[in-house]
């Protein structure tokens, strides 16, 4: 499984599952921000790559490329112009190499750049599904910061 | 260039207010949540470089609430020993890319820190990005409150991003501080005279063009610099047509015209001049239809002379 890093709110020591930003979960079509998937007539998710953002790596070279609204300002002394939200954290899970391939049975990490990745459906699956999916993963994330 | 990108001019606006956030100790509130928002959305049209260098402004910026640290790539690539002489060689240059990155090697035992932000309010300015460039100079304002310089720099700054009523609130606030200083009491009534001629007129305009008249006329006896003086007297001679005051008008602009500037354009400049007094003379110089003239002339009112701190 990939090692994957994400931005998110805490609830009781675990990332805040919701379909809002810095959440776990992904936004959905008519999100009043940015939605991150699309879902076709039957209801499913399209399997366009689209997912719930993360980023390789907490080390300097890749945080350069992470906008600095994800990184909490109280990091700021350790991440040149961090701003984000002091509430978040910066989770971690996985092991493996930051490449596209399987995360779980359900879900499929899809790497759009050399400093980002979405994690989506890795088959056909309902937004409920997808969002119950990525819930599951709540208790293999851990704080990992700078 | 970077600008020519709307959506990078948006979220480097956006980034500047939330660092202005940042610094109040509001980044847990609403505001700052909002913005972050709006970010996000912009964020969706820039490349992987645009957003590598709006987080090197982002890391500029946390000066502002004295969280900045040096980049750690450029303290590898420059040697300590060097970067005062690298920054000013690329200044001098007018190399304002490489003025933003030397001083992310770490500056503050070299510099004080108002010159570091006045410095990087020069480079931001030289690439076009104005909004950095005020934030930067607000900042060295802030770090050196009794440096006129700095506060002049920012209006003419906030002019140059059509930040007009934000200019113009400054502006009178300086005109009203019985403390101002004359080279920024100047100034502020250049910006006053500028505004003065733009529509609408701001509803307490001729209050305030009344107090810039007064507090010009102390001022300008005390200037040295032939220049300043000559805007001085110009926007002067703008704001007594504005106050309805005939005498003072034909008099500034009188006495403008035997002012010797180094101003390319003072040949043009005495045609619009000359133009201005004839119709202060002949009590036309205030009817809208007439003012085409003024606006000429207030194209005439440039930013005071600013040395480089040492």
């Amino acid at each position: 499984m990939p090692k994957v890093y994400r931005s998110m709110f805490e609830n009781a020591g675990r990332p805040r599952i919701g379909n809002d930003t810095c959440e776990l979960g992904v936004r959905p079509p008519g999100h009043p921000v940015n939605a991150d998937v699309n879902v076709d007539a039957s209801g499913n998710v399209m399997l366009d790559g689209g997912g719930m953002s993360v980023f390789p790596s907490i080390v300097p070279a890749d945080l350069k490329r992470i906008p600095k609204r994800l990184i909490p300002v109280r990091l700021a002394g350790k991440v040149p112009g961090a701003a984000g939200d002091d509430d978040m954290k910066i989770w971690m899970t996985g092991t493996g190499a930051f490449a596209s391939g399987p995360m779980t049975p359900t879900l499929a990490l899809n790497v759009t750049g050399r400093s980002h990745g979405t994690i989506c459906p890795a088959h056909a699956m309902s937004l409920n599904d997808l969002q119950t999916n990525l819930a599951t993963t709540q208790p293999d994330w851990t704080v990992e910061e700078p | 260039m970077y600008v020519d990108n709307v959506h990078y001019r948006e979220y480097q606006r956006l980034l500047v207010e939330l660092h202005a956030l940042i610094a109040a100790r509001r980044n847990q509130s609403p505001e700052a949540s909002e913005l972050r928002h709006h970010m996000e959305r912009a964020e969706a049209h820039l490349s992987e470089e645009e957003i590598v260098r709006l987080n090197a402004l982002s890391a500029d910026l946390s000066m502002t609430h004295d969280r900045e640290i040096p980049d750690p790539d450029v303290v590898a690539r420059v040697p300590a020993g060097e970067v005062r002489q690298l920054v000013e060689s690329a200044y001098n240059r007018r190399k304002w890319e490489d003025v933003l990155e030397f001083l992310r090697a770490g500056v503050s035992h070299r510099w004080r820190e108002d010159e570091v932000a006045y410095l990087r309010s020069r480079a931001y300015e030289g690439l076009g990005e104005l909004a950095p460039a005020v934030a930067f100079m607000d900042e060295a304002a802030r770090r050196a409150p009794n440096n006129a310089s700095y506060r002049a720099l920012s209006l003419r700054l906030l002019w140059q991003s059509k930040r007009y009523q934000e200019a113009y609130s400054r502006a009178r606030d300086y005109l009203a501080d019985g403390k101002t200083k004359p080279r920024l009491v100047l100034m502020s009534g250049g910006i006053v005279a500028q505004r003065a001629i733009q529509i609408p007129e701001p509803a307490d305009l001729n209050t305030v063009a009344n107090v810039a008249v007064r507090r010009m006329q102390q001022a300008l006896p005390i200037e040295t610099s032939p220049d300043v003086i000559f805007t001085g007297l110009v926007s002067l001679g703008l704001l007594a047509v504005q106050v309805d005051d005939a005498s003072a008008a034909a008099d500034a602009f009188r006495q403008a015209l035997g002012v010797d500037t180094t101003y390319d354009e003072q040949v043009t400049s005495s045609w619009a001049l000359n133009r201005e007094l004839e119709l202060v003379r002949s009590g036309k110089a205030k009817p809208a239809e007439e003012r085409s003239n003024a606006r000429q002339l207030a194209e005439f009112i440039q930013p005071a002379p600013v040395a480089v701190p040492a």
